[in-house]
């Protein structure tokens, strides 16, 4: 190796470092510039997970059930809405003969109950379960 | 830090130039009175209550101590919009439910219920009913997705310029609607329940939000969210315990009671609160839809560290918002119970001390003594100030953030720019705020709410939905279609009832909108909107959009390449 040689590649060294420092500090900076360089790169690594068999099951799953859940929470809301705009008669029915409590106060406090029933059970799930689901297909996909 | 005070000051001379001339504009399109269920409307001035005082002011220094703990640790734009990410699921749950849980809400509502029985349920759980779909649709991908702000998600494959516009367009309309209908309220309460003036009321509120926001961030924002929410549940909960103590825990013979002395069932059935059908479902929808449009809940989601805690944080929230509606409608029934028939709490013509919204307040006096209503006082105002910060902290990242950063210095903007414009912001936010509470002392502001929720639901949502769900969505789409919806949500509600009559004075049936709200059209406009510009948006642009899909659903489902907390 030549002298010369050997300056230019410790040139280039040197280039490529501040290279990397520039690259850092804008990123610091620049956020966007960033996440489209990420983007870009990403491609390829979307095509791949996106074959992936585990992958395509979740997102299946996943979906059916929040729209199952949502589908629920609507009817349920929907529904007692429209009780009170075509039945008013209904909600303002004793739950047994004698008694002051209405059929109402059981339904509209079922809707709150409902929401947070569904809401711990998506989120329940998919603590568990989806989550770890993602990790191993990420640690299949993402070779380092 | 010169340069800051500069702009400031430049800021504050434009401020001076149009500051008259919006008075006078506000003055001129917005005459009426009127009271309404959802802000508190007008207030006699009590006697200075110094049990209420003292306690607020212990909140204060507690706040403001956070605040000088908050301000050391914000340093970076990070810092100021998502308290650096490192808070917890539970943490921010808590903090959503005090953003979320306004003194508007917990005066509002039972006050409804103390003087409508079932009909204030009905509004309420309109409240609950969005969140199980943020939880579904949104949480999770919204923090794989953003950094700062919703607009971040929408402009996530789309061009920045237009997207970042109509974002900011759209939380800047939510959150200076819902702020003037909080900064109102509070002069109202604060005259009420501590005896001050209203217009020291708005400007300790529009102070002491500005200090909160201004040093502490997110950090102090989210703190004072946390501290209030607990607050608000712990007072409400003795409430609601104590009324329940007086009956053996039995709902049964509490109604009963309330029927006794309302002398009649009606309170317990459906009344005059859904007129008509459409009425009915077009305010469900605004509700529902709308909580998931809300800037500043969304903005939340960025404040933990992955999509887990995201989670975890929505059922936190729904958990204690849905308990906290629950309490309200105990209190409600305690109100009819213990105060409606109380002569300590009625004036002369037998109507409620202080107005309509006095009911939940005058309940802690009855089964807490005045202790105990010195405390639910300093809550009230504790709650004000959390919404208010809130919404100023999304208002001032949508200027920073959306317009500066990214819409003006195209993601060149650094760090300390960005924060040093949303400081700026926040301080002219602060000040609009403060002016516009006081231009609306004597206004109608009661249509501010469901109006802010209404935008939310058919601006917001539609196209923060499509774009993260629907592949074929693309710039020109979600930029146009919502702003038909954010415009025709605007338009409609000047027609409706609500502002035409009872804001601008036209006979009484002659509003052109027939209905209270305008969800039910707006909403489906917008989707409609968004759907027909982008079939037919055949341009090199939109094609690209479409394929860069695929890589921002991996990411919304996976969470690869999330925006990784700041560490420190």
């Amino acid at each position: 190796m030549t002298r010369d040689a050997a300056l230019i590649d410790v040139q280039q060294l040197l280039k490529a470092c501040a290279g990397k420092i520039c690259e850092n500090l804008r990123k610091q900076d620049a956020p966007m510039k960033e996440e489209r360089k990420e983007g870009d790169m990403a491609s390829e690594l979307t095509q791949r997970i996106q074959k992936n068999p585990q992958y395509q099951d979740l997102t299946k799953r996943r979906d059916t059930l929040g729209r199952w859940l949502a589908v629920l929470v609507l009817i349920a809301y929907y529904g007692f809405i429209l009780v009170i705009a075509f039945d008013k008669s209904l909600f303002a029915t004793p739950i047994a003969p004698g008694m002051t409590t209405t059929w109402g106060i059981p339904a509209g406090f079922g809707v709150i109950l409902l929401t947070v029933v569904v809401t711990a059970i998506y989120v329940r799930i998919a603590n568990r379960e989806y989550d770890r689901i993602i990790k191993e297909i990420l640690d299949k996909e993402v070779q380092p | 830090m010169r340069a800051m005070m500069q702009g400031i000051l430049r800021q504050g001379r434009i401020f001076k130039a149009i500051g008259p001339g919006l008075v006078a504009l506000f003055a001129a399109i917005l005459p009426g009175l009127a009271w309404a269920a959802d802000v508190v409307g007008e207030t006699q001035k009590q006697a200075t209550n110094w049990t209420a005082i003292g306690m607020f002011v212990v909140f204060v220094g507690i706040t403001l101590w956070i605040t000088k703990w908050a301000a050391k640790r914000t340093r970076s734009a990070a810092d100021f919009y998502t308290a650096g990410g490192g808070i917890t699921g539970f943490q921010n749950g808590l903090a959503i439910g005090g953003d979320y849980m306004s003194a508007a809400s917990f005066l509002g509502i039972s006050a409804a219920v103390m003087a409508t029985g079932f009909d204030g349920l009905i509004y309420a759980i309109g409240f609950q009913v969005g969140w199980p779909l943020i939880t579904f649709l949104l949480a999770e991908r919204l923090r794989n997705l953003g950094r700062f702000t919703f607009a971040d998600v929408v402009a996530y494959r789309f061009q920045q310029v237009p997207v970042r516009i109509f974002a900011a367009s759209g939380t800047l309309v939510v959150v200076l609607f819902y702020l003037i209908a909080q900064m109102v309220g509070a002069g109202q309460l604060i005259k009420l329940l501590f005896g001050l003036d209203y217009i020291y009321a708005v400007v300790i509120v529009g102070g002491l939000m500005m200090a909160y926001v201004l040093f502490g961030g997110m950090t102090a924002t989210t703190w004072v969210q946390i501290i209030k929410a607990c607050m608000l549940l712990g007072g409400a909960t003795f409430m609601a315990f104590m009324v329940m103590l007086q009956y053996g825990f039995s709902p049964e013979k509490l109604f009963q009671a309330a029927v006794e002395v309302k002398k009649s069932g009606a309170i317990m059935g459906p009344g005059g609160f859904v007129k008509d059908p459409v009425s009915a479902i077009s305010l469900g929808v605004a509700l529902m839809f709308g909580t998931a449009g809300l800037p500043h809940i969304l903005m939340r989601f960025f404040t933990v560290p992955d999509a887990k805690e995201a989670r975890k944080s929505v059922l936190w929230a729904t958990t204690w918002i849905g308990y906290f509606y629950v309490l309200t409608f105990i209190i409600g029934f305690g109100a009819i119970v213990f105060v409606s028939a109380n002569p300590e709490f009625l004036d002369d013509k037998g109507v409620l001390r202080g107005g309509a919204n006095m009911a939940a307040v005058h309940l802690a006096n009855a089964v807490g003594g005045n202790a105990f209503l010195g405390f639910m006082s300093a809550v009230a105002f504790a709650t004000i100030l959390a919404v208010v910060a809130g919404l100023t902290l999304s208002g001032a990242s949508a200027v920073s953030h959306d317009l500066y950063a990214s819409a003006i210095k195209k993601g060149k903007a650094t760090s300390q720019d960005e924060l040093r414009v949303s400081k700026i912001t926040t301080v002219f936010l602060g000040i609009i705020a403060v002016f516009l509470g006081i231009a609306f002392e004597k206004q109608n502001v009661a249509f501010m709410v469901s109006l802010a929720f209404a935008i939310a639901a058919s601006a917001n949502f539609p196209a923060l939905f499509l774009s993260i769900l629907w592949r074929g969505c693309t710039t020109k789409g979600a930029v146009i279609g919502g702003f038909i919806g954010l415009i025709s949500a605007l338009v409609m509600t000047v027609l409706s009832d609500a502002v035409w009559v009872a804001v601008l004075g036209h006979p009484k049936g002659s509003a052109p909108f027939p209905y209270s709200s305008p969800a039910i059209f707006s909403m489906p406009l917008a989707f409609l909107s968004i759907w027909i510009v982008s079939i037919l948006d055949r341009s090199g642009q939109a094609e690209k959009e479409r394929q860069d899909y695929e890589d921002q659903k991996v990411r919304s489902e996976t969470g690869l390449g999330a925006f990784k907390a700041a560490s420190h």
